[in-house]
């Protein structure tokens, strides 16, 4: 029965029903269906209640807004051009500018989505301007995009820490150094790009220019300096660090940048509070869904059955990621982390892996499924932004697709990779 | 029938201005935390609690409204190869299956919101019905938004999910 339920789920999912209600629905059938165990409807609600209601929960809310407040606000432009001041003349310099300033961005906003728009809709034009061609210039932001929610903060890491119960600033910590890996692989396969197709340069800035630039964009440089070291050092906790991004990037854009007017903002206030709701209801609809999971005891099933192929961490770690690269080709990385990490995460625990260590690897996982065909997120977003076919943007970001699986292969087999700086907290 | 669209139209501006406050409200609420913790001390009593009431409020309420939109998070990786008609037929379809389920969750969140009303948060005078009170209050909100649309949909007018593409799923 129970497995006719999950077929029904996962028909549910494909066909295109609501994420989190095709969770409710399969949790109200296996209530309604299990004969051996009576448990009343009133099940669901608390459950869903309790899975939402969390403190740590808060910052996505406001890390969001954070994000919003910077890309509207014009702090991004800033940082595009402070970044073009600085390696403006290296060769295909606007391509290592979009993951320059997309590193620095992924230090506040922790939103791929977000980060593709903002340095999409100027990077992608100016790009093609100076005959980049529309695959690489969509390429390119795709795969500066996907530092953001991997460098904290990060909303996936919110997520993984909130079903694991694992500390959030650890695994925040745990996304730096594959972040860094990611962002210095991407620099190279630009400028490999660049000298292989004979990119333009541009004229290299004064240093007055240079220090115009700066000082231009030394509020928004400030942000992500000011939550990761806030968090480093214990100055704010991680939801307090959301809080002070947010008031920062609203008063920088408000009354410095002055990107935003004040009758602007209770509609991005609106539009931040019903992304914020769409994630944080999935992460309702998962609570009725664990228990399903649990109740099922599928967990245990999955669990026995990978260990009969192997014990090995790093193997199991791998076939872990194999599946998760496959189901990252169908469902989207969130919805992805909430409905298999209740299963996957005791399988991780019950093996001895690290769970900071797991949850990195899952979260870079996933984050790379942004990228990929068939449904890779990122692709059918700048392919919108910068107005270019989606063809050429799959075949361009396929370089930047193998680093990114070449830096995940790395953090499964050297756990340091994740767990060195994490471990530097106490 | 205009009648009842503008007083739709109107229940949704309140609900987006409420949500704007209340993402205000949880932004003053940690700022006061951490105001709190390094340099005034602030007289509250735990803020934290206040912050999770906004924060399911925000949940409840937020997720109607992408309901209302059609921007919840979907794969659509079979429907949007669909006909439209067939597309169409598949929306109408969800949007019952939804209502019953929303039905059958508001009926069920009652009882928990009526155990809550005798229950205080810890640390505040304010009632455990509050925050549950976001889910029955969500659910009321989507049946009202579904019925319309199906009602719609009934009258022969055609609109199929948004992509989503057009939503920010935060990641």
């Amino acid at each position: 029965m129970l497995t006719l339920l999950f077929v029904v789920f996962m028909v549910a999912l494909l066909i295109g029903f609501d994420v989190g209600f095709s969770m409710i629905l399969a949790a109200l059938l296996g209530i309604l269906f299990k004969p051996d165990t009576a448990v009343d409807l009133t099940m669901m609600p608390i459950s869903m209640l309790a899975g939402v209601d969390t403190y740590a929960l808060v910052q996505i809310p406001l890390f969001i807004l954070a994000g919003e407040l910077m890309n509207r606000g014009g702090l991004t432009l800033r940082l595009i051009d402070w970044a073009m001041s600085l390696i403006g003349q290296w060769k295909g310099s606007l391509g290592h500018v979009s993951i320059v300033t997309n590193f620095i961005m992924a230090g506040v906003s922790g939103s791929a989505v977000a980060d593709a728009v903002a340095t999409g809709k100027p990077l992608i034009p100016a790009m093609r301007k100076e005959g980049y061609g529309d695959g690489f210039a969509g390429a390119v932001i795709a795969a500066g995009a996907l530092l953001g929610p991997i460098i904290p903060p990060s909303i996936p890491m919110v997520v993984y820490a909130q079903l694991s119960s694992q500390s959030v600033v650890k695994l925040f910590m745990a996304g730096v150094v594959p972040g860094l890996l990611l962002a210095l692989g991407f620099l190279v396969i630009c400028s490999l790009v660049a000298n292989a197709r004979n990119f333009p340069s541009r004229q290299a800035a004064t240093s007055r220019e240079k220090i115009h630039a700066t000082r231009r964009a030394g509020w928004a440089l400030m942000m992500p300096v000011i939550i990761l070291l806030g968090i480093r050092f214990g100055l704010v906790t991680d939801t307090e660090a959301a809080a002070v991004a947010a008031l920062y990037a609203l008063a920088v854009s408000l009354f410095i940048y002055r990107g935003i007017k004040l009758n602007e903002l209770p509609k991005l206030l609106f539009q931040t509070g019903r992304s914020a709701a769409v994630i944080l209801f999935l992460l309702a609809a998962a609570g009725p869904f664990s228990w399903l999971v649990a109740e099922s005891q599928i967990n245990l099933r999955i669990s026995d059955m990978i260990q009969q192929y192997s014990t090995n961490p790093v193997v199991v770690l791998v076939v872990i990621n194999l599946f998760l690269l496959l189901i990252g080709c169908i469902i989207e990385p969130l919805p992805a982390m909430i409905i298999f990490l209740p299963t996957l995460i005791p399988l991780g625990h019950q093996l001895g892996i690290d769970p900071i260590q797991f949850g990195a690897v899952i979260v870079l996982n996933l984050m790379i499924g942004l990228m990929h065909p068939p449904i890779g997120l990122l692709l059918f977003v700048v392919s919108s932004v910068g107005r270019i076919p989606i063809g050429p943007v799959m075949w361009q970001s396929l370089p930047f697709l193998a680093w990114a699986l070449i830096v995940l292969a790395l953090a499964i087999v050297f756990p340091p990779i994740t767990t060195w700086l994490p471990n530097q907290i106490h | 029938m205009r009648f009842f669209r503008t007083l739709i139209n109107a229940v949704e501006t309140l609900l987006q201005w409420l949500i704007a406050a209340l993402l205000l409200l949880l932004l003053g609420i940690v700022v006061a935390m951490f105001v709190d913790r390094h340099f005034i001390t602030l007289p509250m009593a735990a803020p934290d609690q206040y912050a999770r009431i906004a924060l399911v409020w925000i949940c409840f309420i937020g997720f109607a409204l992408a309901v209302r939109a059609g921007v919840t998070i979907r794969v659509d990786m079979i429907d949007s190869r669909l006909p439209s008609f067939w597309r169409n037929v598949l929306a109408g379809c969800f949007d019952v299956i939804l209502f019953i389920l929303v039905a059958v969750l508001a009926v069920k969140t009652w009882p928990v919101v009526q155990i809550g009303i005798d229950q205080l948060l810890l640390g505040t005078d304010v009632p455990a019905a509050v925050p549950s009170a976001s889910l029955l209050v969500g659910c009321a909100l989507m049946l009202i938004f579904l019925a319309v649309r199906i009602v719609r949909r009934v009258r022969g007018e055609t609109f199929a999910f948004h992509s989503h593409h057009d939503t920010d799923p935060g990641v």
